[in-house]
């Protein structure tokens, strides 16, 4: 083993590299020069270190494929579209599933209140037969009316010692189909003036969406003396 | 970086176009076959597409796409040696069906000055298949790339240490390699 100003030969060896590279301190760039002024072999195998280094710097830069930029774009592009697609998928899911069941439960149960609330699941028989058993529903539902405040008086009325109540069937055209004294002495009399004024009376009917509907009216009646 | 991140097209346009020819030069000297080369510069690139959002500027866009490419570059030469696939390039395997000629503008060179410019590409690329990755990435990433201690040993992931000494190593290897055509060309060695 060679041993030259400071430094051995292996030690001087191990600097030569970063030494080429500007990679050592002021302290072993010092000791490298001052071994190497005073050993040739080590300065003959610095210079072959900084032959090889020059060698490989001035490799070629190889020719590039053609189409290997276009491929490589294409490739890129096909996993950009792929993972875009995927990842909007995945933030759909993630934000409708929680709310899909609730979303279709509301939209039934609205749905639902609107059928009931409006009378849209009833037909206009069915609304008579609920309006028969007192169930109706007052919103669209109009009652029936007469065109005149008072009933025409057909013939001589009777005179009333109470109040008379009737209760009358009325049919989709606004004539009485049944009747009944709910109220109020009743006589030979009485029914005969109340058949006349039944056969002669004609209503509005009840209307339930603007179509007629069958009905009940309750017709109360006195005798007014002066 | 923002419109890679933000996904732009014409960002991931500028960054094949600015670094696939690097991309593609250091695979080859790493792997010696162009195909795998071009093969492993898509992969490289879909790989920085995959990781660009994880990307937190500790380090240059340059140095981080590198420490990806030299991921997937040793990677495979791993998977290689696994499989005991032969790793040496052949001299008969230069130009003709590989794909990378060294072409030299016609009026300029002489056949001879053409033939040892195909010589010499030969021996550097013998001398640098017969390092280990290890070595070879770190002379590549130095005497071809340029890059410095510090990038290198942040590209690979080991200390500035590390890199000083494998590359001591690997130059003396290389130097051994390289004897003969360096003696042909006048060289002191």
């Amino acid at each position: 083993m060679r041993v030259q100003s400071n430094i051995l030969c292996e030690a001087a060896s191990e600097l030569m590299s970063p030494f080429i590279d500007s990679m050592v301190s002021v302290d072993e760039a010092d000791l490298l020069r001052s071994h190497l002024s005073n050993c040739t072999p080590c300065r003959r195998q610095l210079q072959s270190f900084i032959s090889v280094r020059n060698v490989i710097a001035g490799a070629e830069p190889l020719p590039v494929p053609e189409d290997l930029q276009l491929e490589t774009r294409v490739r890129l592009s096909h996993a950009r579209l792929h993972n875009r697609r995927d990842r909007w998928q995945a933030h759909f899911d993630n934000i409708l599933r929680p709310f899909a069941m609730p979303a279709v439960m509301g939209v039934m149960l609205t749905l639902l209140g609107f059928g009931i609330l409006l009378g849209g699941l009833s037909t206009p028989r069915q609304m008579a037969a609920e309006e028969s058993h007192g169930v109706f529903d007052a919103g669209i539902y109009q009652p029936p009316s007469t065109p005149d405040l008072t009933l025409r008086r057909l013939g001589v009325s009777p005179d009333l010692d109470n109040a008379l109540s009737v209760q009358s069937e009325l049919n989709t055209t606004g004539m009485i189909d049944d009747f009944k004294v709910i109220a109020g002495e009743r006589s030979p009399g009485v029914d005969r003036w109340l058949q006349e004024l039944v056969l002669f009376s004609q209503f509005k009917p009840a209307t339930h969406w603007g179509l007629p509907v069958r009905s009940r009216i309750i017709l109360s009646f006195v005798t007014v003396r002066g | 970086m923002a419109r890679l991140q933000a996904n732009e097209d014409a960002a991931y346009d500028e960054l094949v176009r600015g670094y696939h020819a690097s991309m593609f030069h250091v695979a080859y000297r790493m792997l010696g076959d162009s195909n795998d080369a071009a093969d492993a510069v898509q992969e490289i690139f879909l790989k920085v597409f995959r990781n660009v959002q994880r990307f937190r500027g500790d380090s240059s866009l340059k140095t981080w796409i590198y420490r990806i490419a030299f991921s997937e570059i040793l990677n495979r030469l791993r998977w290689w040696k696994r499989r005991f696939r032969s790793s040496t390039v052949s001299l008969d395997d230069d130009h003709e069906g590989n794909g990378h000629y060294i072409h030299l503008a016609s009026a300029g060179p002489s056949p001879l000055q053409v033939l040892e410019t195909k010589e010499r590409e030969t021996a550097i690329q013998q001398a640098l298949t017969k390092l280990s990755g290890e070595h070879r990435s770190i002379v590549i990433l130095r005497d071809i790339e340029g890059f410095s201690y510090s990038e290198i040993a942040d590209i690979l992931g080991i200390s500035s240490g590390t890199v000083k000494s494998r590359l001591a190593r690997a130059r003396a290897d290389m130097k051994k390699s390289l004897a003969r055509h360096l003696s042909i060309q006048g060289m002191d060695l």
